[in-house]
């Protein structure tokens, strides 16, 4: 007997109802890993509505190839992987002039979040330009370690490339970031 | 009200403390996605693979001219030399041999139809038929 999907079921349990095409079990899957999706993908590409389009085909790839998951790594590290070429694949397609982080656009999502004060969105906003600035594999790596606290090991999976380099890469990235931060805010601070 | 300029550009932060800054900043600066996000992605699942369209109608048509088509090619063998100058005088047509060549005209036409029909099923099992109603 198949059994119905709810969500305290872990992520096989969930995979093998998938497989035994239980509409259920892909909602829940979704419900729990859309907004590390999603976040990575906005971060990735700096538009909310690509980023949206981008979760979609992310899930639906994976979806679809959910046969050809054979469990050698944690689910989230192969969702994070599909999600990391894809954004590339975006990026890669359309040139990425939709990344152009434009003032009104972040704020007015970070607003419409109610992430919370002024200075937040003070800081996610130049936070996300210095971001913008970086390579997509090292802003990947960033946000990965940071914001979604996964080990170097399970970067390393997910971007294809070896622990040691995410290492290096990581601490370059955080360098190149600071003194983006730097930089920009500087600017600003001239044009006041 | 403490901004991150004051933050940055008055303060040296340390490699460590912009670690732990860092990794706060992209915490609470989560952005929420879509709540619709699921259904859309189960409706882009469960949408089924076209299997491509052919037009009944279009087969039809192209079946009776291509029957019409071998009746004319027939001809000489069941109806007598009388009738065939008939027809072919029927049609404003001197003798067979110009009926003949017309035959293959209509021929070459159902041809084309019939490669017309198969770009047109190819096409719709790639990309989906379009039913577009013309109001």
């Amino acid at each position: 007997m198949i059994e119905a999907p709810t969500d305290s079921l872990s992520d096989e349990v969930l995979i093998h109802l998938v497989r035994k095409n239980q509409p259920g079990a892909i909602e829940i899957l979704v419900n729990r890993y859309k907004s590390m999706v999603f976040n990575l993908s906005f971060r990735l590409l700096g538009s909310y509505h690509v980023a949206e389009e981008a979760t979609q085909d992310t899930f639906v790839k994976a979806f679809r190839s959910i046969y050809s998951f054979k469990g050698k790594s944690k689910f989230t590290t192969w969702l994070y992987r599909i999600c990391y070429n894809t954004c590339i694949t975006y990026k890669r397609r359309s040139n990425l002039e939709i990344i152009e982080i434009n003032e009104s656009n972040l704020q007015g999502i970070v607003a419409s979040e109610q992430v919370g004060s002024i200075e937040q969105n003070d800081r996610s906003f130049y936070l996300n330009k210095a971001l913008k600035n970086l390579d997509p594999e090292d802003a990947t790596i960033v946000n990965l370690f940071y914001a979604d606290e996964i080990s170097t090991n399970e970067i390393a999976t997910i971007v294809g490339i070896s622990e040691g380099n995410v290492r290096i890469k990581l601490h370059r990235a955080r360098k190149r970031l600071k003194s983006e931060l730097y930089s920009i805010l500087k600017d600003e601070a001239v044009n006041l | 009200m403490r901004t991150m300029k004051d933050d940055f550009l008055h303060d040296e932060t340390t490699d460590a403390e912009f670690e732990k800054w860092l990794a706060a900043q992209l915490k609470n600066s989560m952005v929420t996605p879509p709540e619709d996000l699921a259904s859309k992605v189960i409706m882009k699942i469960d949408m089924p693979r076209s299997k491509g369209h052919i037009d009944p109608l279009m087969i039809s048509i192209l079946v009776g001219v291509l029957m019409i088509n071998v009746g004319l090619l027939a001809f000489p063998h069941i109806i007598p030399s009388e009738w065939i100058q008939r027809v072919s005088t029927l049609f404003m047509l001197e003798t067979y041999a110009t009926l003949s060549s017309v035959n293959m005209v209509i021929a070459a036409v159902v041809a084309t139809g019939f490669l017309f029909v198969g770009i047109d099923y190819l096409l719709s099992r790639k990309f989906g038929s379009n039913n577009i109603t013309i109001a």
